[in-house]
Order: structure tokens, then sequence, then C-alpha cells
């Protein structure tokens, strides 16, 4: 059974930049530069319905470019991985190297993001029984309806040079956690700057009570499945 | 005392409407508005023809001028369904046949305005677009990663009594 | 006279005619109380009338000016008129020329004629130039076959 350290959590970067209008002429050329430059194999690389290039890396998920931005999304590694400062830098130089190879553009903002999704038995009492309760009483006068098809909650705050974004979506079937923290462009020197300052180390942390209560949750639920089994 | 000051009251008064009268004789007298125009009725048709772009329909919509002085813009639009090709009685009042005139175009700067409008529009569509692709490109690969994980785990012991 | 201008001249008279016609003829009471104020309301709607119908560029102000004087002097007569029905009313009234005597009577009839003139004087002046706007309106709307 996995703890906090092991279980996988999705890393995902963002650099995002001064509009390239030139992105959507050229973006042939750019694909195959990425190709060339990034060790992309052709199937991997698509231009989507859109104009914006994405390309499928076996180390870092998804790596997408559009006019105003270098995206990676869908790293799959874990808490224990991220505390490996090396690990990190491959993500990061990754981003950092679409992001130059796409042109010379003012850096507007810099973002990394966590995800985790938590398959407890039963995510919706979960965590009405952990705080969400009052709130729905609040809501609805002392008569919270016994049943829901899903929550969500949406929380920002600003923390120093960052703001930070705590997203909580839950259906009966899991429960998904988004935490994500930005940065103006100018404050930063690069973005290895930028992920080193946000520390990922710090975000995890703040996340871990939460993390292991559903990581707990769901420990639980297998458990009582493998005693059915052996019965 | 009171008999003084109601006489003087009216004399003044008295005085006055014989001032403000020769006034009113000495001065140019125009009559105005005296014959409505009530001219008899005259049915018309009128064909509507909608122009179709990406984002939706417009009307091209054509209109008596009478009937534009008689009621403003908006209501002459209101009275329109959209999107049809379809003909309309209407009343045109000042007989014979009703003019057509263009619907005004606006200025080039109020059609640089809407051409930026509209590209912004486009653009929060296509952010948005992306940032949903981007969150469910997530999801999709977590849960798929787990789903395979879940498959490979070896079955568990059974026991045999 | 048109039919039209007798028309707009007879309906704000019909209250004097009634106070001839129907207190005086048929009931056979004294009309004296009665008569002034609707002599000047006959002025004032004729005055109304008028300058409803007339743009008078230099004289702008004067005609609403000269429209609420007449309607003041009908309120003074129609004040004063009823003063007048007290004395009439009274054992001090011994016959017509007795009127003659009484204050009110003067201040009713004086108001009463004053906006009842200026009503007329006008009327006469320019009716005939609203008729003959009212001609060359109707023969151009029916040279447009309207």
């Amino acid at each position: 059974m996995a703890t906090f350290d092991e279980s996988l959590v999705s890393v995902s970067g963002r650099i995002g930049h001064e509009r390239d209008f030139t992105f959507y002429k050229n973006n042939v050329d750019l694909a195959n530069l990425l190709q060339k430059e990034l060790s992309a194999t052709p199937k991997e690389i698509t231009i989507d319905t859109d104009g914006d290039i994405e390309i499928e890396m076996s180390d870092v998920g998804t790596i997408i470019a559009t006019p105003s931005a270098a995206i990676a999304v869908g790293w799959l590694t874990t808490p224990k991985v991220l505390s490996v400062q090396q690990e990190v830098e491959k993500f990061v130089n990754t981003l950092d190297r679409l992001a130059k190879l796409k042109g010379s553009f003012a850096v507007e903002s810099y973002s990394i993001g966590l995800f985790f999704r938590f398959r407890p038995e039963n995510p919706l009492n979960l965590l009405r029984e952990r705080g969400f309760e009052s709130s729905l009483q609040f809501i609805f006068s002392e008569k919270a309806p016994p049943d829901i098809a899903s929550l969500k909650s949406s929380t920002t705050r600003s923390k120093g040079k960052f703001r930070d974004t705590i997203e909580l979506e839950a259906s009966s079937k899991d429960a998904r956690v988004r935490y994500s923290r930005s940065g103006n462009g100018a404050g930063f020197d690069s973005y290895l700057t930028f992920v080193v300052a946000a520390s990922l180390r710090e975000m995890l942390e703040e996340l871990k009570p939460f993390a292991e209560i559903l990581l707990a949750a769901e420990r639980g639920l297998r458990l009582s499945g493998l005693l059915s089994e052996m019965k | 005392m009171y008999d003084v000051l109601i006489l003087s009251v009216m004399t003044v008064g008295i005085l006055a409407m014989a001032v403000f009268s020769y006034k009113i004789f000495h001065s140019r007298a125009y009559p105005v508005g005296m014959v409505r125009e009530i001219p008899t009725s005259q049915h018309g048709t009128l064909e509507l023809e909608d122009v179709s772009d990406q984002e939706g329909t417009t009307q091209r919509i054509f209109y008596s001028d009478v009937w534009a002085k008689r009621h403003n813009q908006e209501t002459a639009y209101g009275l329109f369904e959209k999107g049809k090709k379809r003909k309309i009685h209407l009343r045109f009042y000042g007989g014979g046949e009703p003019s057509f005139p263009e619907k005004p175009q606006g200025s080039p700067l109020e059609e640089k305005v809407t051409e930026h409008e509209e590209a912004l529009k486009v653009y929060s569509k296509q952010v948005e677009n992306l940032e949903k692709r981007l969150r469910r490109l997530e999801a999709e690969r977590v849960q798929k990663f787990q789903e395979a994980t879940e498959e490979e785990k070896p079955e568990a012991p059974q026991v045999v009594h | 006279m048109a039919l039209e201008s007798w028309l707009r001249v007879s309906l704000p008279a019909l209250p004097v005619a009634f106070t001839v016609f129907g207190v005086w003829l048929y009931w056979g009471e004294n009309p004296l109380p009665l008569l002034a104020p609707p002599l000047a309301f006959w002025g004032v709607v004729v005055l109304f009338y008028l300058f409803s119908h007339l743009d008078l560029p230099q004289g702008r102000n004067y005609a609403p000016f000269l429209t609420i004087l007449a309607s003041v002097f009908w309120a003074f007569a129609a004040i004063t008129s009823h003063n007048l029905g007290k004395f009439v009313a009274s054992k001090q009234y011994v016959g017509f020329t007795s009127v003659f005597g009484s204050k009110d009577f003067w201040y009713a009839y004086i108001c009463a004629a004053a906006s009842f003139v200026a009503g007329l004087l006008h009327f006469i002046r320019y009716e005939p130039l609203i008729m003959e706007q009212i001609k060359k309106d109707r023969e151009r709307l029916g040279a447009q076959g309207v």
C-alpha cells in the first residue's frame, strides 16, 4: 500500500510568454525543429485542430506549444522523486528548451502544478465528514441534502511572490486535488529559479495531511476488498 | 383699502393684457400643425434575407424611410424573426412605393472595434478550451496509469480449507 | 367664417348658452351671478386654442402670459360672481339697476369682459390665418393622393 511519498502525483508546468503572432503560420516548421531537438519520433508529434503542437514524451509527459505558452503536463512521478533536485531539473530544462526553441519572447509568467487522484470508498461522504458538511448546512440552512453527486472547491491565495490555486473536485468515484503555484515572469531569471523558489517540497508538505487521510481511506477500502476475497 | 388693492390689480392686469396683445399683433405668426397626415393605408410586402456568418446570423433588414420615421430602428428590428427568409405584410404610410435604404454602415473605426472584440472573444474561447484540455489530459494520464497498475497487481493468495 | 371656425367659437360658449337659455329663460332665475365666469372662460379656451396652433417666433413669451392672465381674470370673475350671487339673493337687490351699485358686479364683469374681449380680438385676427393654412395643407395632401 502506497504511503504519501510513494503515491502517484502528476506534475505540470507552464512558461507563459508574449504572444507569437506568427506561430500558426510557422507551426509545421517549429514542429520539425522540436522533433529534431527534443528527440521525439514523428508519431509522437501532432498538430491539433487549433494549430497547437503536441509532443508525447516518455519522461516528462506531454509537451504542448501554443502561441503564448510552452506547457508540460502529466509528468507522472512520486513526491519522493520530486525531493530529488536532479529529477526536477530534467523536467524544468525540457520545458525551458521548448520555450527557447519557440523564439525569444518576453516571459510573462511561470507556473508549476501538482495533481493527485484518490479513490477512497465514498469520497463525497468522506469530504463531508471532514468539513464540507458545515458548508452545505450553511448554504442550505441546516437542511443539507443527504446525497450529492459532486463537489468542487477552488481557493486562491497570494503567498509572497506567488499566487496559489488549490482545487478540489470529488465525485462518487474519486477525489482530485490540484495545487498550482504561479509567479510573474519578471520576478525570476529563469524557470529553474522559479521552481526552486516555489519549493515543490513545501507544496507537498502542505498537501500531505489531507492526502494521507484520503490515502488511508483508500487503503481501508483495499484492505476490506482483500479480506472479502480471502473469505 | 381692499377695493383699492383689487382695483389696482385689475387695472394692471388689463393693461398687461393690452400690452401683450399689442406685442402679439405686431409679431409674425405662423400657423403650425393644423392638418394631421392621415392617409389611406396601403398594404405592401417586405422580403427579408438573412446573411449567415461564422458567429451567427445577421439580418439584412429593409425598411421604408417613413416607417423608420415613425418607429425607431430597434422597434423595426424587433418585429422581425431571426434567420428566416420570409414575407411580411406591412402597412406603409405616406403612400406610393416605399423606398428601401440599406442599413447604415458603421464607421471604419467602429468596424475595427467590432473586429477586435470578436477576435478577443475567439481568443478567450481558445484559452478556455486549452485549460479544459490540459486538465482532461492530466486526469486521463493519471487514471490510465492507476488502472494499469491495478491490473498488473498479483492476485491475492487463495486459502484452501 | 367657415363652419369649422363657428364650431371652434361655439363649443366654449356652451356654458354661456346654458346660463342664458337654461338658467334665465327656462328656469326664470337671475343669470347675472352665473354669466360672468363662463364669459371669461370662453376667452381662456379660445386663447388656448389659438396659441396651440400658432408659432410666434418674436412674441413667443407673450402668448402663454396672456393666456395665464385670462385664466386669472376668470378666477377673479368666479369669486366675485359668488359675492354677486349673495347680493342678488339679499334684500338689497331690488331690480336689475340695483346691481350697478354692487362692487362685485363691476369686478366680475370687468374681469369677464377683459378675458372675453382678449379672446375675441385674437380670434378675429388669427383664425383666418389658421383657416388659410388648413386649406393649403389639405390641398397639398389632396394633390399627393392621400
